[in-house]
């Protein structure tokens, strides 16, 4: 079910990840990568994103504050976190600051994959929910 | 008197009057783009003329052309006694047109064609004795022609011909079809067919294409901004021009704005080339809402480009608003929506968007959410109902509406603003020009 859901994924930008955006946009899925946080961020409060793909680790920033500012301005987006520096301080911080999920990295794309329609699964859920409401 | 006749002599006193304000111009200071006019006026009359069958003036004004066309290429020097003969051809041509139109004596006739053919001499002897020597090669002819080149000189004569601007202004993409054997031809074309039809303002292509040794046949979108007398709904019967996929046309509304004085400012920033920032003041525009920008770049005394672009989009916000393409509805009370109901039915045809202003109401409820539903499908042929909120409660709106998308799709906007920029994909258009 790809009923044009937004897709952001912040990270340098790394082929695994190069490779999933394409084969998501193939999909139908609208998907924006961006490697600066900051940019990032402000393109996250232009666009509504269903789903972001945040790499915790960014040459840039603080991941977790960037995590922050996002859950802030949009709590229903579901914000994954990818991490590729297992410290467990910084994996509970993230959930504690509201990761709908968590993933080490490196990543492949079968589990990106499954990551994903998780999210999508449960965002189709809420919207099934909703609907009955009105209908 | 027949119709043609008519509009012949209509059209040519026009034109005479164009070019002898031409030449006026020319004797003050010379310029290539004037001369370059000339030049065209003197083609279109002779053109015009001979088709009319009137050979006494197509003649003299064949020779006249000639003479301004080594004028214009630099191998006739633009002195008084050439000025002379353009002021004596022109002259006898407009004679000569009189008498078409009421006939005196056949004697007259004779005299005005002694008249032409002693001018031609002396054109013929002017072009003898001071042809400059430099044989040019062929190559070399056809580049100084091309100075001034095929675009420019289209694009000058709307420019600095504000007489023969139409009265409505549009901006059009031609997508040009893929089995078309040749680009050049069918660009050219279509710029010639606008000229015919109007003024041509801007055009995305520019001499440089048709200057290139292999000009590029990738190249399958034309866009153009152009004036003209003609209404909307007419210019496609005189836009059909073959290997023309599909043309886009939007209004920009009257090119002079409703009893308001000639806006040199909104012409000028059409001109591609003087648009500065272009993009950074659609930014700030969608970040602050246009409004505000253009009262903050006001005061802040940008730099002409950007003062120039902020006119345009004010105008064309000042003109949407006139043209009531979009109205507002704040929601007050509980029943707001039939409320709301009512008052789509009130709205004049000409409205397209009709927004509603949920900044002070962010949270919609179930039924609401249902009764919007319903009337936005109730309103669908002639109105698209779009949601206007702004601020801190704006995400949550905007996530109200995108819950519901499968069921209907309510665009977003922070302001009356965006949605028109969007709705018109004016932000395309203004992004187009500023780039070079």
């Amino acid at each position: 079910m790809s009923e044009k859901y937004n897709i952001l994924i912040v990270d340098e930008g790394e082929p695994t990840l190069q490779t999933f955006k394409e084969s998501l946009t193939l999909q139908g899925y609208k998907v924006d990568l961006y490697s600066k946080g900051q940019t990032a961020l402000k393109k996250f409060k232009e666009k509504k994103y269903h789903i972001v793909l945040l790499h915790i680790e960014l040459p840039d920033g603080d991941g977790i504050e960037l995590l922050r500012e996002m859950k802030e301005y949009d709590s229903l987006a579901q914000i994954i976190i990818m991490s590729s520096n297992s410290k467990m301080e910084k994996i509970i911080s993230a959930l504690e600051h509201g990761a709908n999920d968590y993933i080490h990295k490196p990543v492949t794309p079968e589990i990106l994959r499954e990551l994903v329609d998780h999210s999508i699964a449960k965002l189709e859920r809420w919207k099934k929910a909703m609907l009955h409401l009105i209908q | 008197m027949d119709i043609m006749l008519q509009t012949y002599l209509e059209e040519t006193e026009e034109l005479l009057q164009s070019a002898e304000e031409c030449i006026i111009r020319l004797e003050i200071e010379y310029s290539p783009q004037e001369i370059n006019e000339l030049f065209r006026i003197v083609h279109t009359l002779k053109g015009s003329s001979q088709m009319m069958g009137y050979d006494d003036i197509g003649d003299l004004l064949h020779k006249m052309e000639d003479m301004l066309d080594l004028a214009r290429g630099g191998l006739l020097e633009f002195d008084e006694a050439l000025i002379g003969n353009c002021f004596d051809g022109l002259d006898t041509v407009s004679r000569m047109l009189e008498w078409k139109k009421e006939p005196t004596s056949d004697s007259e006739m004779v005299h005005l064609q002694n008249l032409a053919s002693e001018i031609s001499q002396r054109v013929d002897e002017l072009i003898r004795l001071n042809k400059k020597d430099e044989e040019k090669s062929d190559e070399d002819k056809r580049e100084t022609h091309l100075e001034l080149g095929f675009v420019s000189s289209l694009l000058n004569k709307g420019k600095y011909n504000k007489e023969t601007q139409g009265k409505n202004k549009f901006y059009a993409t031609f997508v040009i079809e893929e089995e078309a054997p040749m680009i050049s031809p069918v660009l050219m074309m279509i710029l010639q067919t606008v000229d015919e039809i109007g003024s041509l303002l801007y055009s995305s292509v520019s001499d440089e294409f048709f200057n290139a040794q292999s000009p590029d046949e990738n190249l399958r979108e034309l866009e153009i901004i152009f004036t003209t007398d003609f209404e909307g709904r007419e210019l496609s019967k005189h836009l059909e021009i073959f290997y023309v996929e599909s043309i886009k046309i939007t209004d920009l509304g009257q090119s002079e704005p409703r009893g308001k004085a000639q806006d040199k400012v909104l012409n000028d920033a059409l001109d591609s080339t003087q648009i500065l920032g272009l993009n950074e003041a659609l930014d700030r525009a969608q970040n602050e809402g246009l409004n505000e920008t253009l009262d903050n770049v006001r005061s802040e005394g940008r730099a002409k480009g950007q003062r120039e672009i902020l006119a345009l989009i004010e105008k064309a916000q000042v003109f949407l608003r006139e043209k009531e393409l979009i109205r507002t509805f704040k929601p007050e009370g509980k029943d707001y929506i039939s409320t709301l109901r009512k008052y789509s039915k009130e709205l004049p045809d000409s409205t397209l968007l009709l927004g509603l202003d949920l900044r002070d109401l962010p949270l919609v409820c179930e039924k609401e959410l249902r009764e919007l539903i319903s009337l936005k499908r109730e309103l669908e042929e002639k109105l698209e109902l779009v949601i206007l909120v702004d601020g801190p409660q704006a995400r949550r709106v905007v996530n109200i509406f995108d819950a519901i998308k499968k069921v209907a799709e309510f665009k977003v906007y922070k302001n009356e603003g965006e949605a028109l920029l969007d709705t018109l994909n004016l932000r395309e258009f203004f992004g187009k020009l500023g780039i070079g």
